[in-house]
């Protein structure tokens, strides 16, 4: 347990839509160990961002946390639980980007138009480790140097549109680490970021992690950046987790249809095939969850009487699936179905 | 950025040309002259005017030269601040005008800061408390005051400020400091009477721009710059005012520019009721006798200062805002 840095239990979050209500987190539990890397994978709408976000507890109105534990271990023995937190008071405004810091999808937009790249980095750091504005600068320098940035004295006083895709990532992966956190929350940031631009990124990343030492909440949809970041995986469908393990079962054992399907559907260099694989059907509409097992409708494996509210249960060694039909899966595919 | 100062006051320069030119059509655009209404009211009045008298008149106004020269003797003396004589009052028209601008101005930009001192606050509150009740609240005071025609408003106040509060309304001055020279006290007592013509005024525009502000904000405030601040650990407050406002205020800042056609045009009614010595009568008067030179002026030195006023608006904008100093 002392491995635990953050600890999820339970997680429900719902949106109130005028639609109808969304659940978009539905009771998901994860613990992310010190130093290590936790990959969230899921397609658009499954709730991934939305866990990230109630892990800061910024979830925003029409969105509300119902219930469940965020437990944080950083920094002391008794754990703080951040949902439980005024979210805007001072604790939690203390724990966000001193504790946790968080970068986004789109660089370009989590910069703000009109405020200079050293305007927004300093006002973290001055927030957060009480430097006087002068050595602030000369801090942020050094970070931005350190994320592989040219001339990063000039860079201090350019505006967001000033410069490329992969520098303004670069210029926010400087900026979350400017406090030091514990843990990393990076939300698809190499989404918004072309190939050979995603790989500098990934690899700073990594680098930064083992220099730092802190974790990293990995969320993406893209299974092979997660084959390269992660130690352990959740795959989450729909506000729940339907397969948690670490990397190697994940890619070489995996137990539930969904990521079976997720992992077909990755684009491959060494088998040729005519059609590259996709899921059959769209993920359902977020206010009509189907009944029973959610990813029913889209299920090779679907058998009515079987697939009643399938529980998220353990079949190997840290390795949990919510599918009935787990086990039998497993077999037949390692008979009949080379799945990688 | 000086360079795009420079440009942008060079193309005001080229405006203002264009407008001298617009404003002197305007002007000449309706049938007749001041002359031939002068004849026409004595004629009324069973005077005969011998023809040798009528062009002696003619020439001393030049209304017999081609209209371009009428233009450029205009534009001529315009330049050293001679706007000719008013036809109608038979004095300089320098003399009158000055007085009324400078106030128009003042009673302008005190009507605009009322304006921003309300709206800026409500459409940020109404945008972060969306659908709430004060929300709604403010919603529907704004839409009464786009409503309630001025000259109503204006009258209730009036009522308002002399029974209950005892005060002089109307005009910006009180009689005894009406051809007072200049000192403390006159300017106290122009300060208080502002109020009303500040809230009348402002009250219509303000309801437009807190709709501005709450649109623009509600824009503004799901954007990933906003999280990001927020995720920062800053206080909600420094979150709000910090980034988005800022962004959202580009609208506000283009009021500045159209502060004073709206003083003079949108508001006439208004200035008329209260009795504002500002320059919006005045035009009214000298365009319904045709005193052209009075007409042209105002018309002109009021184009001049909006053009001025969208000029500043513009170098605001381009401080506030880096992206528009890119074309």
């Amino acid at each position: 347990m002392q491995n635990v840095l953050l600890e999820v239990k339970d997680l429900h979050v719902n949106f109130f839509l005028t639609e109808g209500t969304v659940r978009a987190v539905n009771g998901v539990s994860f613990e992310i160990e010190r130093g290590k890397t936790l990959g969230v994978v899921g397609e658009s709408g499954c709730g991934k961002s939305v866990t990230a976000r109630a892990i800061l507890n910024m979830v925003r109105p029409p969105g509300r946390i119902l219930s469940g534990e965020i437990n944080y271990y950083g920094y002391s023995d008794a754990p703080v639980n951040l949902i439980a937190l005024d979210p805007e008071g001072s604790e939690i405004r203390r724990i966000r980007w001193g504790e946790i810091a968080m970068i986004f999808q789109e660089p370009m937009t989590s910069l703000s138009p009109v405020h200079t790249i050293g305007n927004q980095m300093t006002e973290a750091i001055c927030l957060h480790l009480n430097m006087p504005k002068d050595e602030a600068l000369r801090y942020s320098i050094e970070l931005l140097e350190r994320v592989g940035l040219p001339q990063p004295g000039r860079l201090l006083n350019h505006y967001r549109h000033e410069l490329s895709g992969g520098m303004r990532q670069r210029v926010m992966i400087a900026m979350a680490l400017s406090c030091k956190p514990k843990l990393l929350i990076a939300d698809e940031p190499t989404t918004a970021v072309d190939v050979t631009t995603q790989a500098q990124v990934l690899n700073l990343m990594r680098d930064l992690q083992q220099e730092f030492g802190m974790a990293i909440l990995y969320i993406t949809h893209d299974l092979g950046v997660v084959a390269e970041m992660a130690d352990k995986v959740v795959v989450m469908y729909l506000g729940e987790e339907v397969e948690g393990a670490d990397v190697d079962t994940i890619y070489y054992n995996p137990a539930h249809p969904y990521t079976r399907a997720l992992l077909r559907s990755i684009p491959r260099h060494d088998i040729r095939l005519d059609r590259l694989e996709t899921i059959e059907g769209n993920v359902p509409d977020p206010t009509n969850i189907p009944k029973g097992c959610a990813f029913h409708p889209r299920c090779h494996y679907y058998v009515p009487a079987q697939c009643v509210h399938p529980p998220y249960q353990q079949i190997g060694d840290g390795h949990w699936v919510r599918c009935t039909r787990a086990h039998e899966i497993g077999q037949q595919s390692s008979q009949t179905e080379q799945v990688l | 950025m000086i360079q795009f100062i420079i440009r942008r006051s060079l193309i005001a320069i080229v405006m203002i040309a264009a407008i001298s030119v617009v404003s002197f059509i305007i002007i000449q655009l309706p049938p007749g002259d001041y002359l031939t209404s002068y004849i026409a009211d004595l004629s009324a009045m069973g005077e005969r005017i011998p023809a040798e008298q009528i062009s002696a008149l003619r020439d001393a106004y030049g209304f017999d030269q081609p209209i371009h020269v009428q233009y450029l003797k205009w534009v001529g003396k315009a330049l050293r601040g001679d706007f000719g004589q008013s036809l109608e009052w038979g004095v300089p028209v320098s003399m009158l005008i000055w007085d009324r601008l400078g106030l128009t101005v003042i009673v302008g930009l005190s009507s605009l800061l009322f304006v921003w001192a309300v709206a800026i606050p409500v459409g940020v509150f109404s945008a972060t408390h969306q659908y709430s009740l004060l929300d709604y609240l403010f919603t529907f005071l704004g839409v009464l005051g786009l409503a309630i025609p001025n000259f109503l408003f204006a009258l209730v106040l009036m009522w308002v400020g002399y029974s209950v509060f005892g005060q002089n309304v109307g005009g910006l001055f009180s009689p005894e400091y009406q051809n007072a020279p200049w000192s403390v006290e006159k300017v106290l007592d122009l300060l208080n009477h502002l109020l009303i013509p500040m809230i009348v005024i402002g009250t219509s525009w303000t309801a437009g721009l807190i709709r501005t502000m709450r649109a623009n904000m509600l824009d503004e405030i799901n954007q990933p710059y906003v999280e990001a601040a927020r995720a920062k650990g800053l206080s909600e407050r420094r979150v709000i005012w910090k980034y988005p406002v800022r962004v959202a205020l580009n609208p506000f800042i283009s009021t500045v520019g159209y502060a004073l056609p709206q003083m003079v045009g949108g508001v006439l009614i208004t200035a008329v009721v209260l009795n504002l010595p500002t320059v919006g009568p005045l035009l009214l008067r000298s365009l319904l006798s045709q005193d052209m030179y009075m007409a042209g002026a105002i018309v002109m030195l009021l184009s001049i200062l909006t053009v001025i006023g969208t000029l500043i608006s513009d170098i605001l904008l381009a401080v506030l805002d880096p992206r528009i100093r890119l074309e």
